[in-house]
């Protein structure tokens, strides 16, 4: 295969093409059948053609979109803590469920669990207000391991046994 | 007729059989090691335990009126107290029955397990280690030393003259401690307060609506937590220490020495508010949000503090 000397084949190509006809004149005649008489070119209002309409609608959908994209985006440490929450929820549900019947060593279990799960809730908030918070996470997952730590013991069946 | 006699003097006999039982006095003792394992249980009642310097368990008192079986015997170095009692229904709890009085002796050197549902326990010069766990009562010991766990669900605990390694947790009771010595001590209440002295080098602390009030002198790690209650502490450090506090809603106060060498990292994340009396350094607000925080040094910062509340207020201060 013949091999091609790329730097000689550009030095042969001419450094100034010229068109085959003189085309300033067709130019010129499209510019001023443009022009509206008696109003300069700088004043000329813009033309609202279907064309930018549709180009507009199309930057307007995409905008809307990333934006609403983002808003509704959760960051890493909020869907942490929602799986914490979920994960909690189904383990006390199990556990008072393991529980059954057995007798209660406190008298304000609910309330007890009550106050804790406001405490969850305030925490949940500021993990909104500052998403990217680690340490908000630990408090949320101390809280919860509170109310079960509260449920164990409260319910051990140790206690039971004498 | 001679049927129904009998019958009567059955029930006659039966009757005076339970004022018997329930005026039954225990005095009886064991020959056991000095560094016995001494485990002991009943319903409810109270004891008194008590550690001396001779190589026997001699228990004494009287056990309550559903008495059904006392048994004290002797395998090995362990040694079992339990009185069992007619029914273990949990309403029996508050019956009118007053329970066991026993005054229960124990080779200071013995390690000692407690267990009851309701009754007051108290714990004298036991030196081989302690666990005591109790429903509804109030544990308080004196003069105690090595592995330590005082558990109470309903009842205040107290311990003063503390010396090993302490762990304490009430539900609903306040705690009282005095810890001399010991590496570790760790306290978990869920609505009493908490408040000690201690030496320990590690400390974790948490309540969720107990006030947390501390003095520790010796801090090598610390952990205090607690969900509504407030957190005061007065903290000496080791060099190199780590002490960090959380709070959802309640305050936290933090004092040092006024030449205490760390670096300080607070912050308060939903309107909480953030003082410091330690140095002129000021809390910093984000543009957009309710976080403020605080990070500055003191002095050559080989220490590190850390604190985090919601919306608490955290003030950092001098001893």
């Amino acid at each position: 295969m013949a091999k091609i000397n790329v730097d000689e084949a550009v030095a042969k190509v001419s450094k100034t093409k010229m068109p085959e006809r003189d085309l300033w004149p067709g130019i010129e005649l499209a510019l001023a059948s443009q022009q509206p008489t008696g109003q300069p070119a700088s004043s000329q209002k813009w033309s609202f053609t279907p064309v930018y309409a549709v180009a507009a609608s199309v930057v307007l959908v995409v905008i809307v979109s990333i934006s609403s994209f983002y808003s509704g985006q959760k960051s890493q440490t909020q869907i942490i803590a929602e799986q914490m929450s979920d994960d909690y929820l189904q383990k006390r549900e199990a556990l008072l469920v393991a529980y059954g019947d057995t007798a209660v060593t406190v008298n304000d279990l609910e309330v007890q669990l009550a106050n804790l799960d406001d405490a969850a809730d305030a925490i949940k908030r500021a993990i909104s207000e500052d998403p990217n918070n680690p340490v908000l996470l630990q408090m949320l997952k101390r809280v919860y391991a509170q109310q079960i730590e509260l449920i164990e013991k409260v319910h051990a069946p140790a206690w039971q046994q004498l | 007729m001679k049927t129904v006699i009998a019958y009567l003097l059955a029930l006659l006999a039966l009757f005076f059989s339970d004022i018997i039982q329930a005026q039954q006095e225990v005095d009886q003792q064991i020959e056991a090691a000095s560094d016995s394992i001494v485990d002991i249980e009943h319903l409810n009642g109270e004891a008194e335990i008590i550690g001396w310097d001779r190589d026997i368990v001699h228990v004494t008192g009287t056990l309550g009126d559903n008495t059904e079986e006392f048994i004290f015997e002797r395998n090995g170095k362990s040694i079992k107290i339990e009185v069992k009692v007619e029914s273990k229904s949990w309403s029996d709890w508050n019956s009118s029955d007053g329970g066991d009085d026993l005054t229960i002796k124990v080779p200071t050197g013995s390690r000692v397990k407690y267990a009851s549902t309701n009754a007051d326990v108290t714990l004298d010069e036991i030196f081989g280690g302690l666990d005591v766990e109790v429903i509804n009562g109030e544990i308080d010991a004196e003069k105690i030393e090595g592995k330590i766990k005082l558990e109470s669900v309903n009842g205040d605990i107290s311990a003063t003259g503390v010396d090993g390694e302490l762990n304490v947790q009430a539900v609903n009771g306040d705690i009282d401690l005095n810890h001399t010595s010991g590496d570790e001590i760790r306290v978990t209440a869920v609505n009493g307060d908490i408040d000690f002295t201690s030496a320990a080098s590690e400390a974790k602390v948490e309540t969720v609506n107990g006030d947390i009030n501390i003095i520790v002198s010796n801090i090598d790690d610390i952990s205090l937590d607690t969900v509504n209650g407030s957190i005061d502490a007065n903290i000496g450090l080791q060099e190199g220490a780590l002490v960090r506090a959380s709070s959802v809603g309640g305050s936290i106060d933090l004092n040092f020495d006024q030449n205490v060498e760390a670096r300080f990292d607070l912050e308060a994340h939903a309107g909480g508010r953030i003082r410091n009396e330690l140095t002129s350094d000021k809390e910093q607000k984000a543009k957009y949000g309710p976080r403020r925080w605080l990070e500055f040094s003191k002095g050559n910062p080989n220490s590190t503090i850390k604190a985090n509340t919601v919306s608490g207020r955290i003030t950092i201060g001098k001893k």
